[in-house]
């Protein structure tokens, strides 16, 4: 007899995650009070998120039968501004990781100067195990259920992991009819015929691509030419590839996917590349018929090879105490989220490699997140050339600050990303006192 | 009467019958893939002809699931040393997941498979398994499964690649892009 079962919906799918990426970006908070030396209160104030709320989302399913989900939204805080954080479908999320994701988007607003709090919410659900008509009742009930502390002035959700454009119009237009009143700004990542921002769809990469520029400018290097290797052809390393070598003329000598990469130190053919997964097998670089001109390497390889700008924008904890000590890259910019870990990043500090954190490095898409909410509440909207022109902007400002607190601190652009973040948010606490 | 044969026509007998039965395989996972993709529509749409649903990001979102779903318990069955299979989308950063809707679907499945020991046996099968399946699901109705040679991207994995953060295998400490568990031996 065959022992085999099929994993249920909400059966937790992984072993317990976390720690490496969420442990290690709230340590560095930890290190960000040590270095802005605020006492002990203010502390407190920070680590603690405002206001945590659970539910409990009932829905019918298509059968006749009741589900209920258990969903969160945590706002982490408000003292800059309405929060702000995505909503995530999945079978294993829960509290205490909404709870640090609601903290580091509160960082990652501060970074960024926007006039934004962090949030996060979520519910414990596998979407795909759910027809479409379900997934809508949740969404809806969901939406209804944490309304009373959502809205464009009080906390504003986006997409996050298994969330779209289709579930964000779900949520919009619930809130909307329980309002009476059409609410744009409650909402962001919509579809662009609801009010969604263009230049959404390479925001983050072109971050991505501004943040590396900002880097070379700083060390006197020119864009022309510059060596890049990207991990990851994903949303962001894809559009960060693109603009960099049609927009600023560097030269990508390397790209990977899930199926490994491709070198050519003379620069690759990104377009031929481009038209490759478009429109052929699997959608994977390792089906491109190179006909030997291009070197096949693998993920592990890209990552040490003889380049000037290394740009991990696959997945977490790619660089690690193994072969952190190997990358031969004079500049890592963080287009994923956590592609270091701990030990690599005191290991590349130690070799003077430059390191563009995540949170500002790929800042990209909440900037346009932000401006997506301000076109909302102006009902006011901007073309393609304002929006990159305004993210151009917002980047380079963003890099310029975070890069002033290094010198002036003699840190490294992490530590000073974090301490920038921390002071601005307890900055906004003592200006506003504390209520009554 | 018995007829005898040669040994390169068994093994040529042998072959096809293997194949036939890949193919048999790869045209159920196709039948029970499109049926249960069908349910999740609202009743009204289940009935409309394949080719219209095919152009619709929703289903075919639902039909690749419910394929991995089948391809899971294929590989499952056909190898002890599979242990648990995961779905995971090739994602680096949620904020990047902003693609308007309707958009490109990347049709390719991407597995990781937790073995108890790497085993060529099984990535040869996955081989087969993608190649009949690819041929099965090639007479779709649709430009882009018509015009793919390939389908699937098994990524075999072990404990020890789980415990030391290696390759792919990292994604399941992952908090951004972590896969969903869609099968597992009991």
């Amino acid at each position: 007899m065959n022992t085999i079962k099929e994993a249920t919906s909400l059966e937790s799918s992984t072993k317990k995650p976390r720690k490496d990426m969420l442990g290690t970006a709230l340590s560095q908070l930890e290190n960000a009070f040590e270095l802005s030396g605020l006492d002990d209160g203010l502390r407190a104030f920070i680590r603690q998120p405002e206001r945590e709320l659970t539910v409990a989302v009932p829905i019918r399913l298509d059968d006749g039968g009741i589900s209920v989900f258990t969903g969160f939204r945590v706002q982490h805080s408000s003292a800059r501004g309405p929060c702000k954080g995505g909503i995530r479908f999945h079978p294993v999320v829960d509290l205490d990781e909404i709870r640090a994701l609601a903290t580091l988007m509160t960082i990652k607003c501060a970074v960024a100067n926007l006039p934004y709090g962090g949030a996060k919410g979520g519910i414990s659900v596998d979407p795909s195990a759910l027809s479409e008509q379900e997934l809508e009742r949740l969404t809806r009930r969901y939406a209804a259920m944490i309304l009373p502390i959502l809205g464009g002035k009080r906390d504003i959700p986006a997409p996050d992991v298994n969330t779209n454009p289709k579930i964000m119009a779900w949520f919009m237009d619930t809130i909307s009819m329980i309002q009476g009143y059409h609410s744009p700004e409650a909402i962001t990542g919509k579809p662009i015929e609801l009010g969604g921002s263009q230049g959404r769809m390479d925001a983050t990469g072109r971050g991505v691509a501004i943040s590396t520029i900002e880097m070379l400018k700083r060390l006197g290097r020119s864009p022309e030419g510059t060596r890049v290797a990207v991990q990851g052809y994903g949303n962001v390393g894809y559009y960060a590839a693109q603009i960099l070598s049609q927009e600023y003329a560097c030269k990508i000598v390397s790209i990977s996917d899930v199926s490994g990469g491709l070198y050519d130190p003379k620069g690759l053919p990104l377009k031929e590349l481009e038209d490759h997964v478009a429109h052929n097998p699997a959608n994977l670089l390792s089906n491109y018929g190179n006909n030997g001109r291009l070197d096949r390497i693998t993920n592990e390889e890209l990552l040490t090879l003889d380049v000037d700008v290394l740009i991990p924008a696959a997945i977490e904890d790619q660089i690690n105490d193994e072969n952190a000590g190997l990358v031969r890259a004079q500049i890592l910019v963080e287009g994923a989220n956590g592609p270091t870990s701990f030990e690599a990043d005191a290991i590349l500090r130690e070799r003077g490699i430059h390191v563009v954190p995540d949170i500002l490095a790929n800042a990209g898409g909440v900037m346009v997140s932000y401006l997506e909410w301000v076109q909302g509440l102006q009902w006011l909207f901007l073309d393609i050339s304002e929006v990159h022109a305004r993210l151009n902007t917002m980047m380079q400002r963003a890099f310029a600050e975070v890069w002033s607190v290094a010198e002036r601190r003699q840190i490294d652009l992490r530590s000073a990303a974090f301490l920038l973040a921390v002071e601005r948010v307890a900055s906004a606490i003592e200006q506003r006192g504390i209520f009554p | 009467m018995l007829t005898e044969v040669s040994l390169p026509e068994q093994k040529r007998q042998f072959e096809e019958k293997q194949v036939t039965s890949l193919m048999d395989t790869a045209e159920t996972i196709k039948k029970n893939s499109l049926e249960r993709a069908r349910t999740k529509l609202p009743p009204r749409e289940r009935q409309r002809e394949l080719a219209g649903l095919l152009a619709r990001r929703d289903f075919v979102d639902y039909l690749n699931y419910h394929l991995a779903l089948e391809v899971a318990r294929v590989i499952a069955s056909h190898d002890q040393r599979v242990r648990t299979v995961y779905l995971f989308e090739e994602s680096a950063n949620p904020d990047a997941q902003t693609e308007e809707y309707p958009a490109v679907k990347d049709l390719t499945i991407h597995l990781l498979i937790l073995v108890s020991s790497a085993s060529a046996a099984l990535e040869a099968f996955v081989v087969s398994l993608d190649r009949t399946l690819t041929e099965v699901l090639n007479e779709l109705p649709s430009e882009p499964f018509a015009g793919r040679t390939s389908f699937l991207n098994v990524l075999p994995i072990t404990e020890a690649d789980i415990e030391q953060g290696l390759g792919y295998a990292v994604l399941l400490s992952s908090i951004h892009a972590r896969p969903v568990k869609i099968w597992q031996r009991a």
